[in-house]
């Protein structure tokens, strides 16, 4: 039974062989000269301007969360939408009244002003 | 077909929900009560509807969602109870200028979770609905912003209650993957199939006793019996008093409600594991509620211990596992329930200075300012002590006495003993309402007609114990 | 064939990976909140390889309803570590001590 993973073994074996040899190669050969330049962050195109482990403002946060709630609707919509020509008509009023309880907090959301960022 | 006929009480309730929240963003600010009274009227509809079809709601046979006699009058209690607090609440919040009608609407949101709860007869039911209470419980702690000491009980509570979600969830889990089933009905069946005498358990029978420990765990938690009461202190004095009052009340019924269902119907054959559990819980629940009780200043902090040790009591009523036992125990979480509503109530028209009541010391000569609300505070601490013509000491004597028909000889002087060293934190407050000196800042923010009626009706409701007596023997014989 | 055992027990090591996460963590609430998370995904993990074993989607459908529960769970738990943010600078859980007694 265990004889079905041995190409996986095999597989593994030969990528850390192959890619030690690698690595040593670059290692021995290549020359190694560090200075300033070279040794600080860059970003694309532009000069680093700040630490990549700055504090998020906490408005990213509130987005995150309602995002989180409205994203996880979808979990529901996909199996749903596979078997509606099963389910008929009970499966879509409840389909129906799933999304107008959405709704009703989204105009909730928008009403209390969650959706501005300022 | 799906009938939806019988799951109107939850669709009114939710039907008004919505509405309130969008015509509530709409309003201005000065018109924001509205949405209070919507939902009181929510509220009423509800409970008019199922005394209206109360033999009509009985008819449903359905084996997913239970609306039984059982289930009808605990939904009609919860939904009255919730009225009686939200009332506390709203003169409450006025009052101190914190009124947001989202504190009604989520208490509605904990309303219909309770209800499906109490009706559930499939475990992912009895999730969702525990865990629409549950989120809901944490938002109304964290409801006082401004407190460090809010939203400090409000994470406390939130970390420790999605632990306990995830030990019931791992039991059902156990449950699913050994049964087969969800349902509770085949759940039983499958379970009275199996052989639990032998000395030499299968694979299987371990396997559910696993199950059933880490469900009696989680509710052991969200009920708050020691050894997993270490939330309800903190909670309790964290939050602001009249969601103290909300949390200390409802919820306790329909986990309770939930405890009884899960031991008598889904582990009734495993009667030998739970009885040992339980029998921990309890006697841990009253030892530590009772003794640690006795040195809290807070008086918050003192309810929320006397609270462990009244669970403690109704734990010690499901642990003897027969129907006097169950009647006991579900008199006494519904005196509990009303005795507690009228204790915070009450305590949320006090007022020392500027600020809600907080110590014990803040009553001290309430008497004298207020005769009647001293002598109703009173009242109901002597009842919580167990003293005879009150409600509360027909609770204790059922308990008692449900323990000697088990021959528990020892478990009854045990309770008994507890409740004398109870009696002594009770009493101290009567102490300080009657002997010490008057604290000027104390004062009444309303005069409270409803807390007199309310408090008369549990004087007479004492005096005819019968009354409950029966309700609870009749709602237990029709589980 | 891999036993099913196997993977209850990868999914029982999650779980108590997950529980220590918790109760060990000294540091920061965002990290329990991720080893609340790696709970309930170790028991979703159970659930589908139970439905699987059975050849019953209860299961499945059971781990759509933790899934989306947990989101707003921790929806609002963010909620109420912004807010505790706001009342005292900082999310550690050593400074979490006002209420005792």
């Amino acid at each position: 039974m265990l004889l079905e993973y041995l190409p996986v073994l095999i597989f593994l074996i030969f990528a850390i062989i192959f890619a030690a040899i690698m690595l040593s190669i670059g290692f021995t050969l290549g020359k190694n000269n560090p200075n300033t330049e070279k040794n600080s962050p860059y970003e694309c195109g532009f000069e680093a301007f700040e630490d990549s482990r700055m504090k998020f403002d906490v408005r990213y946060y509130l987005v995150a969360i309602l995002f989180i709630i409205f994203d996880l609707e979808i979990a529901f919509l996909f199996p749903w939408a596979v078997v509606v020509h099963e389910i008929g008509f009970i499966g879509i009023i409840s389909m129906a009244l799933f999304l107008l309880i959405l709704v009703v907090g989204f105009i909730y959301e928008w009403k209390k002003g969650a959706l501005e960022w300022d | 077909m799906i009938n939806f006929l019988y799951i109107i009480p939850e669709i009114i309730i939710m039907t008004v929900l919505s509405f309130v929240i969008v015509l509530d963003s709409f309003f201005s600010k000065n018109n924001k009560k509205i949405s209070y009274y919507f939902v009181q009227l929510s509220l009423f509809l509800c409970s008019y509807y199922i005394i209206d079809n109360f033999n009509f709601l009985n008819k449903n046979t359905s084996n997913l969602y239970n609306t039984s006699i059982f289930s009808n009058i605990f939904k009609l209690f919860i939904t009255l109870s919730l009225a009686l607090i939200l009332h506390y609440t709203y003169k409450f919040l006025q009052y101190f200028k914190k009124y947001e009608s989202e504190y009604f609407m989520i208490a509605l949101f904990a309303l219909i979770g309770m209800m499906i709860m109490v009706s559930s007869e499939h475990l992912l039911l009895l999730y969702l609905g525990i865990e629409l209470l549950s989120l809901s419980l944490y938002s109304l702690i964290s409801f006082n912003r401004d407190s460090i000491f809010s939203s400090e009980a409000a994470i406390k509570y939130y970390i420790l209650g999605a632990i306990a979600s995830g030990f019931l969830l791992f039991g059902i889990s156990l449950i699913y993957g050994l049964t087969g089933s969800l349902y509770y009905v085949e759940i039983s069946n499958q379970i009275s199939s199996l052989n639990f005498s032998s000395s030499e358990y299968t694979l299987h029978a371990v396997g559910l006793i696993f199950a059933l420990t880490f469900i009696l765990i989680s509710l052991a938690f969200k009920f708050g019996a020691a050894p997993f009461h270490m939330w309800i202190p903190d909670v309790y004095h964290g939050s602001l008093i009249t969601t103290t009052l909300l949390l200390s009340t409802v919820p306790k019924i329909a986990v309770f409600i939930i405890i009884i269902k899960i031991i008598n119907s889904i582990f009734s054959n495993l009667y030998i594991f739970w009885a040992d559990i339980l029998f921990i819980l309890s006697i841990l629940s009253i030892i530590v509620g009772n003794v640690t009780a006795i040195v809290q200043t807070n008086i918050k902090r003192m309810l929320a211990y006397s609270t462990i040790a009244n669970i403690g009591f109704i734990l010690l009523g499901i642990f003897t596992g027969s129907i006097e036992g169950y009647k006991a125990a579900m008199f006494y979480t519904i005196t509990y329930v009303l005795f507690t509503i009228a204790a915070f109530g009450l305590l949320s028209e006090l007022k020392n200075g500027e600020s809600p009541i907080e110590e014990i010391t803040n009553l001290s000569g309430l008497n004298k300012q207020y005769p009647i609300l001293a002598f109703i505070f009173m009242l109901l601490m002597l009842s919580f002590i167990g003293i005879p013509p009150l409600l509360g000491f027909h609770a204790k004597l059922f308990i008692i006495q449900s323990l000697i028909l088990t021959s528990n000889i020892f478990l009854s002087i045990f309770a008994v003993l507890m409740t004398v060293i109870g009696s002594y934190y009770y009493l101290r407050v009567i102490k300080v309402m009657y002997f010490d000196n008057l604290d000027n800042k104390l004062s009444c923010i309303s005069t409270s007609y409803i807390t007199y009626l309310y408090v008369f009706l549990l004087v007479l409701l004492g005096l005819f114990p019968d009354i409950l007596g029966q309700i609870s023997y009749y709602s237990i014989s029709n589980l | 064939m891999i036993p099913m055992s196997y993977y209850l027990f990868l999914s029982s090591i999650l779980f108590s990976i997950s529980l220590a996460g918790i109760f060990l963590n000294r540091k920061n609430i965002l990290i329990m909140l991720m080893s609340l998370e790696l709970m309930f995904l170790s028991i979703n993990f159970n659930f589908i390889i139970f439905g699987n074993y059975l050849g019953d989607l209860t299961g499945q459908i059971f781990v759509f309803f933790i899934l989306t529960v947990i989101a707003a769970e921790s929806a609002i738990g963010l909620a109420i570590i912004v807010v505790l943010y706001r009342n005292r600078h900082s999310i550690n859980v050593d400074d979490i001590g006002n209420l005792k007694g």
